[in-house]
């Protein structure tokens, strides 16, 4: 287990690298220059002044050298400061992630919850419509794009009715709204994986032995089907991730919520760049992490895959036998 | 006579189907007394099983009891709404199923799955359901309760598994068990030991046993009456000793002639040498042919002290690998058959694998023709499989559901490339019908073929570029009886006509006896014996080899 946790952390500092240096390459390849930028717009800079600022900023000496400064610092946690403000970059995300992470950590939750939900009632149900009629919401879930549902919420639950706050953080109650909007395609996409996967795992003979020993639908659904059913809807969670953080900046945009997507979409209208690099990186970072946990709620979940590592396991699984 | 426990009248199961009705039992009527043992006999399609599962009121949505009784301790059945069949099921009728690898959850202990049980039908609380749980384990013969009890499906053979089973079943005493194929997905060593132990299990509980089965031979050994059942109708009932001796129907008579280890004399065949393996459209020439190798005296395929050693992963901290085969040969004349039998995990796949060079091997030689092939690599070793081809165990998975039958015969030919768009149309149609199919199957899927339909698709592809050497690992043991009787002739007769040579494997005897010349037995990688197949059935010398002839159900 240390064993197999060390190679996926290892895995996981690679692919933090790998988009560092992929950020880098690309922004910096990029027909603008930063020393302009840092600046501003002010028209009243001599060339000469901008040619200070640019060794100052390192930005004369060759590109590698840059490459590799810059690196360095990123290992003891400077990932440079933005061009607009000056302030430290992590220190700025750092402000701007605890709404965004409240907003999208709220849209999962309720996501999975909605989309579990969805999958067990049409599969509990008895009424062959309601089945129907539930396994029609998730398509539609998906068709409609995030912000049409939240600008729909808004206006009716927040200008029509004043349930809930239309603008700004409001604490628990403006966050409802939000987390919403964000919820319903990953709850549309987990609600019709699991759906899909619980029908199959219904045919299983294990269903008709727990059926036999005097099981109700109720129990053989949760208790049997939907843990067997529940590898690919987990996969699907931990790759959704991804697109929380860029549902996170269309929401904030309808909202009007401080956040990392008004910080991103700032960032990347100004082309300050060392802003958006720390996003990119922060993007992989919040990935590699969830899938590191995805792996390993595989093993609680499945204990088939524990097992496959252990030697006698494996030459057992390894399906030379047959089926005999 | 004992009091009858279950009493069927005139059942009467439909399914609904697109185009109407499919009548799956028609006015069974049958009887199961305290104690008795009842054994349902008939091949896939013949409504056993639905029997079984109206039985338990676990029919599908599509079924419906049309008609008929279940009479069931002086209560009828059929009808009964879903929330008191749970009340029925595993207190009073139990389930053992047919494939114990996918019957238990397999996420979940073993002990828990046992525990369930114990709890539904009131057998057991919270508190004594763990020690309960344990000791009926220990009925069913599980070597260590406590250990069993800890883990899941997947590190339990499948005679371990098909135990647990037994005892989810036992758990609440139910007084009928309903057996559905219970061992027809275990080696034939197993399959006596669960049916030795359900034996037992009845016999002190005094629980009424139905026993659905394909192979007549189980059924004749261990049942105190046994049923015929045909198209959904019952056509024979009576004592083992009546049906054998004096069936009154034909279909029983070919029952009797399908089971393995009832038939009386093997079959036997020919041999005839033809055309130039690895490429039928060559011209056919003399079988001294250079391209044909050699001769007929040399062998077709020569295994030398083969070794395949694997090497546990690292982390595992044992250095010792584990050896899978361990020193064997043999030889396989041209156009003769070689049976390699032994149970799972003895090696014989394994075996299979290093010969068709699907993995290299720890030592040894493989020999084809006169060619030393045990170090071929890319090229060389793609043109093996002109010469070399596999029939698999299970033509459920072994035809690629989204071709046809045409696209899936005259696979090999087009990724050799050999002959024409026309030629290989036709060479499909010649391999279609030899293997005794219509052309009409040519056009469809294999989703629409019966499993011996889709072995013989399976034999035809294999056969399409005319090797020298079949391998044909398991081909039968997926199959009903009755088929497997027809697959063993087809492969007879198309070794009589084509001359092509069989390494046969399988884990039954019974079926080897059928089609090999000689029998090599395997057991824990080793070649325990070897020699003429009668040689072999008439005295074995080996005790492992006289544990397999006495599991043949029906020789004692």
């Amino acid at each position: 287990m240390a064993r197999f946790l060390g190679g996926r952390v290892l895995q996981g500092l690679f692919v933090l690298w790998a988009a560092y240096t992929l950020s880098f390459a690309v922004l910096y390849a990029l027909p603008s220059d930063p020393a302009a930028i840092a600046a501003g717009a002010n028209n009243s800079v001599t060339p000469e002044q901008l040619a200070l600022l640019r060794h100052e900023m390192g930005l004369d000496r060759p590109l590698m050298e840059q490459y590799l400064t810059k690196l360095g610092g990123a290992l003891h946690g400077d990932l440079g400061r933005s061009l607009q403000s000056g302030e430290p970059v992590t220190s700025l995300i750092g402000r701007a992630l605890p709404p965004t992470l409240a907003v999208a950590g709220a849209g999962l939750v309720l996501g999975v919850l909605l989309g579990t939900g969805l999958a067990v009632l049409a599969t509990v149900t008895g009424s062959r419509r309601l089945r129907r009629a539930l396994l029609s919401l998730p398509p539609l879930g998906v068709a409609i794009p995030a912000f049409v549902i939240g600008l729909l919420l808004l206006q009716w639950l927040s200008f029509t009715w004043n349930v809930f706050p239309a603008i700004g953080e409001g604490g628990l109650r403006g966050l409802v709204l939000p987390a919403v909007t964000i919820a319903v395609q990953p709850a549309a996409l987990i609600g019709q994986v699991l759906a899909k996967s619980m029908g199959d795992e219904l045919g299983k003979d294990y269903v008709a032995v727990a059926r036999a020993k005097g099981a109700g639908p109720l129990r053989v659904n949760v208790r049997h089907v939907l843990r067997n059913a529940a590898l690919p809807a987990l996969t699907l969670a931990g790759l959704l991730v991804g697109g929380l953080l860029t549902g996170a900046i269309v929401v904030e945009a309808v909202f009007s919520r401080n956040g990392l997507g008004q910080v991103t979409q700032g960032a990347v209208a100004a082309e300050d760049l060392p802003v958006v690099q720390g996003v990119v990186v922060l993007g992989a970072l919040v990935f590699v992490t969830v899938n590191l946990a995805v792996d390993l709620l595989y093993q609680v979940l499945d204990p088939r895959l524990a097992v496959a590592r252990r030697p006698a396991g494996r030459f057992a699984l390894s399906g030379l036998a047959g089926r005999g | 006579m004992s009091p009858r426990l279950l009493e069927v009248e005139d059942l009467t199961v439909h399914y609904r189907a697109r185009r109407g009705a499919v009548r799956a039992v028609e006015a069974a009527s049958f009887a199961v007394g305290e104690g008795e043992t009842v054994a349902i006999v008939g091949e896939s399609g013949s409504g056993k099983s639905t029997t079984a599962y109206a039985l338990l009121g676990l029919l599908p949505r599509s079924a419906r009891v049309e008609r008929g009784r279940i009479g069931f301790d002086g209560r009828d059945l059929a009808g009964l709404p879903e929330r008191r069949w749970r009340e029925v099921r595993g207190r009073e009728i139990a389930l053992i199923p047919q494939d114990p690898g996918t019957s238990l959850n397999p996420v979940q202990r073993i002990g828990a799955q046992v525990a369930e049980a114990l709890r539904l039908s009131g057998g057991a609380d919270r508190r004594t359901a763990r020690a309960r749980t344990l000791e009926l384990l220990a009925d069913a013969g599980l070597p260590d309760p406590a250990v069993q009890a800890r883990q899941y499906p997947s590190q339990l053979s499948g005679g371990m598994r098909q135990r647990a089973l037994i005892t989810i079943a036992i758990a609440a005493r139910p007084r009928l068990i309903v057996a559905d194929e219970p061992t027809s997905a275990l080696d034939v060593t197993v399959q006596r030991r669960i049916l030795d132990l359900l034996g037992a299990l009845v016999r002190e509980s005094g629980t009424g046993l139905l026993l659905i089965t394909h192979d007549l031979g189980v059924a004749a050994e261990r049942a105190d009456r046994v049923l015929v059942m045909r198209s959904g109708a019952i056509v024979e009932q009576g004592t083992p000793g009546e049906v054998l001796s004096d069936p009154r129907d034909p279909y029983t008579r070919s029952l009797i002639d399908a089971a393995p280890g009832l038939a009386r004399t093997p079959r036997r065949h020919r041999v005839r040498l033809t055309a130039i393996p690895g490429d039928p459209f060559a011209e056919p020439r003399p079988a001294r042919a250079p391209e044909a190798g050699a001769g007929p005296d040399v062998p077709v395929l020569r295994v030398e002290e083969l070794v395949k050693e694997f090497r546990p992963p690292r982390a595992a901290g044992r250095a010792t690998a584990i050896r899978a085969v361990d020193g064997v040969s043999f030889t396989i004349p041209r156009g003769r058959t070689y049976g390699l039998v032994g149970e799972s995990g003895s090696g014989k796949s394994t075996t299979a694998r290093l010969i068709l060079r699907l993995a290299d091997p720890t030592g040894g030689r493989v020999l084809l023709g006169e060619e030393d092939i045990t170090g071929t690599r890319g090229a060389a070793q793609r043109l093996l499989r002109r010469r070399m081809q596999i029939v698999q165990q299970n033509p459920y998975a072994s035809l690629d559901p989204r071709r046809t039958v045409e696209q899936i015969v005259t696979d090999p030919l087009a990724s050799f490339g050999l002959g024409s768009r026309a030629q290989r149309r036709g060479r499909a149609r010649e391999l279609v019908d030899l293997v005794a199919l219509p052309a009409s199957v040519l056009a469809r899927r294999p989703a629409e073929l019966s499993g011996g339909q889709r072995q013989r698709v399976a034999i035809a592809r294999a056969l399409v570029l005319n090797p020298e050497l079949v391998v044909c690992d398991e081909p039968v043991s997926a199959l009903d009886v009755a088929v497997q009787a027809q697959i063993l002739d087809l492969l007879a007769a198309l070794q009589a006509e084509l001359g092509v040579s069989y390494l046969f494997i399988s884990h039954d005897l019974a079926v080897v006896r059928h089609i090999a010349d000689e029998v090599g037995v395997l057991h824990r990688g080793r070649l325990v014996e070897s020699g003429p197949t009668e040689e072999i059935f008439a005295g074995a010398r080996h005790g492992h080899t006289r544990e397999l002839l006495d599991a043949i159900p029906g020789r004692r």
